[in-house]
Order: structure tokens, then C-alpha cells, then sequence
């Protein structure tokens, strides 16, 4: 093939375009219909006040990735706990 | 259960003065009186049937119509004070655990002496069937379905009517048939909700990774490479949370339920609970009924700790923002120096539809906010047609691109 990825590309594209545009109306239908992530936003919808903020950062390695972003990036979902919690109280 | 044990108990409570927050044994702050459990007299005739007019937010006397304005909650306990000296559990007086469990409450009428048996899972007043005085539960009573605060209802059922008759319209196409012809707006309920106002004096840690692009390198057409810093990372901070709200009704609660569209309320959240106002039975009305708080604050703590991690998360976002890649935590430390815990009525009004899909019944929710109007809902789903579009669109696409594709294709190998 004279420009291999880019024909693969178009023709791939042009095989996922239909079961693309299905999945999409029927999603788009859910949630529109259903709301299923509506939920109380406490992050924005409740006053607060933050104090003394301290950020430790240490480097630890260099590395060689592929990957566009942090394997397991959780800092765009706040609502949604890390593997590790612990809640304690005086 | 009798209300007079439950008013000896809350009046003790109410003697004792506010008590500071900071001291570590002060964990309670008590509730002012609101009139007495039975007759709630007009405070200008003494008269018993008194109304809430929502346009003025005023209580009326119907015998004499005297208005009279409710007292602010957060100012009369200073609910919005010292929080950052909080320490232990702080608890107003409604907020306190269930010790009875018992749903039916008899009241003694001061009128004539009868007595009346007021269902406190759905209302907090009944009439006297005897000489036709309104009795109502006011203050504390053993069961948690007196709150400390009440918001009451801004908007008018016709608004909220015509606000659910708006969300409904805008989802009729795929909107499930029986739900299309049974939708009647005019059923919506205006009922108020049981729930915790809670303020946090709290500390968070997170531990977790973060990463920053160094350079990259193209591969070839489908391939990048990236080299990358990776650094361990710890986030402390000091936070004073004032105001978060956590349902108290076990049936609302879980807002991942799989029986009714709990969600839905919750998302229905924030409301203005600084203009909370201290309870009174007459807010509820003819018109609203209210649901009795099930859950003690053990039972939703863990709703509130939750809470504080996704704003102490969300508060720390700045300090990593330089981690363009992104940050991953692996574990969220809290701590709870102190918290507040208020109880409040908060008004919902509410349509529902029960759906049976596959021998399960789910409750759909279309509700609106009574203070704001903010509506939101879910609509059951005429799954075949929404189906049948979704398929539709992929095989009329797929007829007109897939021969294309093929097309390309075997050019290409021609080539």
C-alpha cells in the first residue's frame, strides 16, 4: 500500500461511521431521557474555605510512554473515591 | 409514644444555653422552642388554624389574620459560626438519634382535652376530631420526624407544574406510552424531604502520582513517544465546609438505588439553608405532606466524609495543575476535627411513574426544586422505538459508507 495508515484509516472510519452514529443516538436518548449521572455536586454547590495547602512533590523516575496521559488519572473526577480511603474523627 | 415525654425532653435541652463549639465536651447546641406539641396558638387571638402563604413567606392566623415572620435558624444557633473551631459531634436538638421508632404519635388536645393520633410518616398536624382544633408537632419527639429548621416552599404548584409539563414535553418522542397517557402534571406532589445540614472542620491528605511531559518524539504516522517525569506527590489541607446537606430518609439515601430514581432528588441539591427558619407545623399545610428522617448521623456520616473528599479533591485541583498529564491519587486521608449537624425539612415537589420492565418495577422521578424551580427527572424509555432509531441510523449510514469502504478497499490492494 502506496500511504498504508491513511487509506486504513479512511477505510475503517468509513466501516465504524453508521454502528458510530447508532451507539451515539442511543446514548445520547439515555441520558437525555434518564439522567442517570445527575447527581448533587457538593464541589462547586457548597461553601468552603481552604487552608494552609501544602503540595510535597518528589521526583522519582523518568520514563518512556505511549500513553497521552497518567495511567489511572483521577484528577478530573473528584467524586470519585481513590482506591485507598480512610476517614478518622476526633 | 406520647408527645408530652417528648416536650419534658426537649425543653430540658432547651434551658441549657447554647453551648460553645470549641470546647471538646460541648456537643450540643439546642434548638429554640417552637410553641408547644398540640395546640399552636396565633400569637395575637389564640387561635389554632393557622396557614404558610408561600408568596410572602409569612405565617397567617385564618381566624384574625395576623402574619407573623418565622425565626431565622442559622442566626439563632449561629449555624453559620466558628467553624473552623469545631471540635467532636455537634448536634442541634432534632438532630439527636431515634429512640422510638414508632410512626403514630398521640397528641393530647389543650382544647378539649381528647386525643388525637397524628401519622408522623406523613404529616406532622391533624385536626381534633372533637372540637376541630388544629394539634401539630413542633419540637423534638423521639421518632426524628420533627426537624430543627424548615425551608419552605417558594414555588407555587402551578409553577411546578408547569415546569414538569416542560421537562416531560421536551422527552415525549421516546418517552414510554404508558407513561405519555397516564402523564398527568397536575398529580405532582409538594412534600418536604428529611435531611442533615452539615458543617466540617476537617483536615485531608491525598498520596498519589503526577506526571510532566519532558519532550516527544514522533514514531511514525500512529505512534507518538513520550518521556516523562514522574513524581510522588502529598496534598494536606485545612478545610471549613459550611452547609453540606446529606439525606436522612432511608428511601432517599442510596441515590444508586435500583428501585427508584433517587438520583433525581438528590441532584434537585443545593438549597438555600441559610434562609432555613425554625420549624413550625403549619408550613405544611393542607397541601404538603413531609416524610419522616430514618437515619441517624452514624447511619449517613460516611454520606458527609464522602462529600468532604470530593470538595477537599476538587479544592486541591489548582495545586496540580502544573501536572499536565495528569495525577493520579491512590489514597484520600480524613480527618474530622468537628462537625454540626442540623436536621431540616426541605421541599420537593415530586411526580412519579412506576415502570415494570422485566417482572422488576423501577419508580421514575420528575422534581423540582420548591425554592429555586431547578427541575429535573427521568423519563421511562420506549426502548423498541429508541432502539429501532439507533439501528436505523447505523444501517442507513452503514448502507451508503460500507460500500465506499469496500470500494477504497479493494482499490487499494489494486494499487
Amino acid at each position: 500500500m502506496s500511504d498504508e495508515s491513511g487509506v486504513g484509516g479512511a477505510i475503517a472510519a468509513l466501516f465504524g461511521a453508521g454502528p458510530a452514529a447508532g451507539f451515539f443516538i442511543y446514548a445520547g436518548i439515555k441520558t437525555k431521557y434518564r439522567n442517570r449521572h445527575a447527581r448533587y455536586k457538593p464541589e462547586v454547590a457548597v461553601q468552603h474555605e481552604v487552608k494552609d495547602v501544602q503540595l510535597q512533590e518528589e521526583l522519582t523516575r523518568t520514563i518512556t510512554t505511549t500513553k497521552l496521559r497518567i495511567e489511572g488519572d483521577n484528577s478530573a473526577t473528584p467524586h470519585v473515591r481513590a482506591a485507598r480511603v480512610t476517614v478518622t474523627k476526633d | 409514644m406520647t408527645a408530652d415525654n417528648a416536650a419534658e425532653a426537649s425543653s430540658a435541652e432547651a434551658n441549657a444555653a447554647a453551648a460553645p463549639v470549641d470546647a471538646a465536651e460541648s456537643l450540643h447546641v439546642a434548638t429554640p422552642e417552637e410553641g408547644t406539641n398540640g395546640v399552636n396558638k396565633c400569637p395575637q387571638c389564640g387561635g389554632s388554624d393557622v396557614a404558610f402563604v408561600a408568596a410572602r413567606a409569612v405565617l397567617v392566623c385564618r381566624f384574625c389574620r395576623y402574619e407573623w415572620q418565622p425565626e431565622s435558624l442559622d442566626a439563632a444557633l449561629g449555624l453559620s459560626d466558628n467553624i473552623g473551631q469545631l471540635s467532636g459531634t455537634v448536634t442541634s436538638t432534632n438532630a439527636a438519634d431515634i429512640e422510638d421508632d414508632a410512626a403514630l404519635v398521640t397528641v393530647k388536645c389543650s382544647g378539649c382535652g381528647a386525643e388525637v393520633i397524628i401519622d408522623t410518616d406523613h404529616n406532622l398536624k391533624a385536626r381534633c376530631h372533637w372540637c376541630k382544633s388544629v394539634l401539630s408537632l413542633n419540637n423534638r419527639i423521639p421518632n426524628g420526624a420533627v426537624p430543627d429548621g424548615i425551608l419552605p416552599f417558594r414555588i407555587s404548584k402551578a409553577e411546578a407544574m408547569a415546569s414538569i409539563k416542560a421537562f416531560a414535553d421536551e422527552r415525549k418522542r421516546f418517552a414510554l406510552p404508558a407513561f405519555a397517557e397516564s402523564f398527568k402534571p397536575e398529580n405532582v406532589m409538594g412534600v418536604y424531604l428529611p435531611y442533615m445540614t452539615v458543617d466540617g472542620n476537617i483536615k485531608t491528605r491525598f498520596d498519589g502520582m503526577g506526571e510532566i511531559m519532558i519532550s516527544s518524539r514522533r514514531v511514525n504516522d500512529n505512534k507518538t513517544e513520550y518521556t516523562v517525569n514522574v513524581y510522588t506527590l502529598g496534598l494536606d489541607m485545612q478545610l471549613e465546609v459550611d452547609d453540606l446537606v446529606v439525606e436522612t430518609a432511608s428511601s432517599k439515601a442510596n441515590i444508586n438505588s435500583e428501585v427508584s430514581t433517587n438520583n433525581i432528588i438528590n441532584a434537585l441539591l443545593p438549597y438555600d439553608v441559610k434562609k432555613m427558619v425554625r420549624f413550625n407545623a403549619n408550613y405544611l399545610g393542607e397541601e404538603f405532606t413531609s416524610e419522616r428522617r430514618d437515619l441517624d448521623i452514624d447511619e449517613v456520616e460516611h454520606f458527609a466524609a464522602q462529600h468532604f473528599l470530593t470538595i477537599a479533591r476538587n479544592a486541591g485541583a489548582p495545586s496540580v495543575r502544573k501536572f499536565r498529564r495528569g495525577v493520579r491519587w491512590d489514597s484520600e486521608a480524613l480527618h474530622i476535627h468537628g462537625s454540626r449537624w442540623t436536621s431540616v425539612l426541605l421541599p420537593v415537589w415530586l411526580y412519579g411513574f412506576v415502570e415494570t420492565r422485566r417482572g422488576r418495577e423501577i419508580t421514575h422521578y420528575i422534581a423540582v426544586n420548591g425554592r429555586t424551580g431547578y427541575t429535573m427527572g427521568s423519563v421511562p424509555i420506549n426502548w423498541v422505538k429508541a432502539r429501532g432509531l439507533a439501528w436505523g441510523a447505523a444501517i442507513g449510514i452503514s448502507v451508503v459508507t460500507w460500500p465506499i469502504a469496500i470500494w477504497l478497499a479493494l482499490a487499494d490492494m489494486g494499487s
